[in-house]
């Protein structure tokens, strides 16, 4: 009986546990726990979760199988949308079909604002290289500072793809700490004066504009940094289906259906990278205090830009809280200029102005990690 | 791009690059936003060079419904002019029944629940 017991434990996976395993289930669960009961990104941190609970269990078949078996794992195939970059262009189709330009058309001189906020990105670079990462980590770990998770996921997989789970993980957490981080910093760089300037307000911008732009951009863009012309490609081609009108259905399915599917895929899929083997680095503690650094000079560069945009058109001023929505992570961070903008003044309404260089952060993010692909993978 | 960078530059060679990066960047999203300001200028002159006509009703207009306050005709009159820009004329106001307040409601939840979730 003893015997028979021992075989059947010998069949089981107990003995297969590790320490680091036991230990990344606790990531897991604090990453499950984030997002479900704090509502920390849940769309994103719930695979991301589950996928790292995953990758530290001793499964079977679900994946690492080798490449020339007959039949590989789940996630070697699904992961595949990863390895290949099929899924960030992808998240940016749907991300397009969801996002409206018109408050950045209405006001193009944002569009400044969006590309001094990927300051953050530029000076972490910095700080990391002084830390030990190779310009290629840096290039992943400065990314963080666009707080745009897909721009972060592809930067990575073309540079450092071993820094994949950490980078994500750092990525998503900090766009839902937002409306923690910025305030402080928008508080000190700004005075009360300043917070309470009101802007004019947006023209309409007509349907054909509205067509035109997402054509303009990608030319530019794409003939600009050719290794951003993925992401730039399909973020203007979602949002060509979206003001065209004459496709809502693949609009729809870009907003609904595409994007759901497609989170849950590369959100699972960047969780199995977690292992513990490569989790538990002290590269992880650095890399998750250097997003905090990138986010804060982001979020400094945006302000300190619309304060010097006002030097020279004082007829026409800037409330510099719209400045630190040029980080990517739309729309939270032009909300959180507008709670500071009524904070200061309760009948100034800062939300749309926000969205300008909240999307253009997009894009400039976007082009940052062009530049590090295009510069830096040959 | 002509920026390349050893595995472990000097703090000069980062600094050169990331220089080169931001101004990357910043002239990149300048030339959008001469590009984007030069379209508004084009389809505001072409707008304005056309004649437009302004739509006039052929019969008598409907009442407003007895019991409208004269404020709230002033208010949605007000919402119209912003939303639409373009000269215009209201030709009726009624209430909503309640299928179509409802149809209201749901539209609007489904508009807030497609974006991310704010905290």
């Amino acid at each position: 009986m003893t015997d028979a017991f021992l075989r059947f434990f010998e069949l089981t996976a107990f003995s297969a546990v590790t320490w680091q395993m036991v230990v990344m289930w606790g990531v897991a669960f604090l990453l499950l726990y984030l997002a479900v009961f704090k509502g920390f990104e849940p769309l994103l941190l719930v695979p991301i979760g589950f996928g790292a609970l995953l990758a530290n269990l001793p499964t079977r078949g679900l994946y690492g199988l080798a490449a020339d078996a007959p039949v590989r794992g789940l996630f070697d195939y699904i992961g595949q949308g990863v390895h290949l970059e099929i899924f960030p262009p992808l998240i940016f189709l749907g991300v397009g079909a969801l996002t409206d330009f018109g408050p950045l058309i209405a006001n193009p001189r944002t569009l400044l604002l969006g590309a001094a906020a990927q300051a953050g990105v530029f000076i972490t670079f910095i700080c990391a290289g002084l830390l030990g990462f190779s310009s290629k980590e840096s290039a992943s770990i400065g990314i963080i500072g666009g707080a745009d998770g897909p721009t972060a996921i592809f930067t990575t997989i073309h540079l450092a793809p071993h820094l994949l789970g950490a980078v994500a993980v750092a990525a998503y957490s900090y766009m839902s700490l937002v409306p923690l981080i910025q305030p402080p910093i928008m508080r000190l760089l700004t005075s009360e004066k300043e917070r309470k300037i009101r802007m004019k307000t947006l023209r309409p911008v007509s349907k054909l504009e509205r067509l035109v732009f997402p054509l303009v951009v990608t030319i530019v863009c794409v003939l600009l940094v050719p290794d951003a012309s993925a992401l730039i490609a399909m973020l203007m081609f979602g949002n060509f289906l979206r003001e065209c009108g004459v496709a809502e259905r693949l609009n729809k399915a870009a907003q609904n259906e595409i994007i759901n599917i497609i989170t849950i895929f590369l959100g699972t899929s960047v969780g199995i990278t977690m292992n513990g083997a490569n989790f538990l680095q002290p590269q992880t503690l650095k890399i998750i205090a250097l997003g905090v650094v990138a986010f804060g000079f982001s979020t400094a560069g945006g302000v300190l830009m619309a304060k010097l945009m006002n030097l020279f058109s004082p007829r026409n001023p800037v409330n510099p809280l719209i400045g630190s929505a040029g980080v990517s992570a739309v729309p939270m961070a032009a909300r959180v200029s507008q709670i500071e903008g009524q904070r200061a003044d309760p009948n100034n309404y800062l939300l749309m102005h926000a969205m300008g260089p909240n999307v253009a952060g997009v894009i400039g993010t976007a082009i940052a990690a062009g530049y590090f692909i295009s510069s830096l993978s040959r | 791009m002509i920026a390349s960078l050893p595995s472990h530059p000097s703090l000069l060679e980062s600094l050169q690059f990331q220089g080169v990066g931001l101004a990357v960047v910043i002239v990149a999203l300048i030339g959008l936003r001469g590009l984007i300001w030069l379209t508004g200028i084009c389809f505001k002159t072409a707008v304005n060079s056309s004649p437009k006509k302004i739509a006039t009703s052929t019969g008598p207009l409907s009442p407003m419904p007895t019991g409208m306050d004269t404020e709230l005709v002033a208010v949605i009159a007000a919402a119209v002019n912003a939303a639409v820009g373009t000269p215009h004329k209201i030709l009726s106001i009624k209430p909503v029944s309640e299928a179509e307040r409802l149809i209201w409601s749901t539209e609007g939840r489904r508009d807030i629940f497609s974006s991310h979730r704010i905290r």
